[in-house]
């Protein structure tokens, strides 16, 4: 069965984001990021599914492409796709938000100075 | 003398026919030439009028994004005020602003022209942010600081574009 257009784009924007092709970048809206190529923007969001108690429910995920003006020309929503696809918004959602919040580059420099600070004390015992 | 006088009447037709040939190649030169000075004359001026024309752009475009500067500064002060209810209206003035900017210079770098892009849409999920607020769906007052955060950004990505825009022009040195 051929791919929709729309699970054609979560794969390819995964995979440039996985290369770090893609830069991605947060918003004033917590749980959403931002990517920008071409004349379009794009948006990864994580919101919450609240009953009318207010209570959450859960979380869903979506794509939203804008035009030039800010306008939203297309919403893909995770739970419209089918599961392996779904899945993929998923893994994106968090891709772009380990990205956009530098989580590598703090880790890396975790790690980095923890290791300073075992050879320090192996050195001085 | 007589030779020369009977040699001419006798070959008149062909001397006329060689004097024909001769001075149609001389003036087909001439014209040529003629149309080469021409067209590149014109050429010249056509290209001359474009270089106005992008100038007369660029310069558009540093008044615009020094207006973009003035209207985020105001931006920032304004979120610090909570002052809500005139926020969307200056949030829309940024995003005409660059809306305008980006459509009437192409000659911006790419990943200039990416950043305004992505300044319209920053300011975008601002004023619809602070209209769900004014309108009562959200509980909590936009956080100040986050807005802020993501308006400094801008400010330093349209302080960018406007930095290469001089530099095309000259105002402003490289590096």
């Amino acid at each position: 069965m051929a791919k929709s257009r729309n699970v054609i784009l979560v794969d390819r924007l995964h995979e440039r984001t996985l290369s770090n092709k893609l830069l991605w970048e947060k918003t004033v809206d917590a749980g959403v990021y931002q990517v920008v190529f071409g004349v379009h923007s794009i948006q990864v969001a994580k919101r919450e599914d609240r009953d009318s108690w207010g209570t959450v429910l859960g979380y869903s995920f979506s794509l939203e492409i804008y035009d030039e003006e800010g306008a939203t020309i297309e919403e893909i929503r995770a739970r419209d796709l089918e599961e392996s696809a779904s899945q993929k918004l998923k893994e994106l959602y968090e891709l772009a938000r380990r990205q956009a919040m530098g989580v590598d580059k703090i880790l890396d420099s975790l790690l980095s100075e923890l290791e300073s600070q075992e050879r320090n004390e192996n050195s001085n015992p | 003398m007589d030779t020369i006088t009977k040699l001419i009447k006798d070959h008149w037709g062909d001397i006329a026919s060689v004097a024909g040939v001769v001075i149609s190649i001389v003036g087909f030169i001439a014209t040529i030439i003629a149309v080469f000075l021409s067209k590149s004359a014109a050429q010249r001026a056509e290209a001359a009028a474009r270089e106005v024309k992008a100038e007369i752009a660029r310069s558009d475009a540093i008044m615009e994004l020094s207006a973009v500067i003035t209207t985020m500064e105001e931006i920032k002060r304004l979120h610090r005020v909570n002052a809500w209810a005139i926020l969307p209206d200056r949030y829309s003035s940024v995003k005409r602003l660059l809306i305008s900017i980006r459509a009437s210079s192409p000659n911006i770098p790419n990943e200039h022209r990416e950043s305004l892009l992505a300044a319209v849409q920053h300011f975008s999920t601002m004023e619809k942010k602070v209209e769900r607020f004014l309108a009562g769906s959200m509980e909590t007052t936009p956080n100040q600081a986050k807005l802020n955060e993501v308006v400094s950004l801008q400010l330093d990505r349209v302080n960018d574009t406007l930095a290469a825009i001089k530099q095309q022009i000259g105002i402003e040195p490289y590096g």
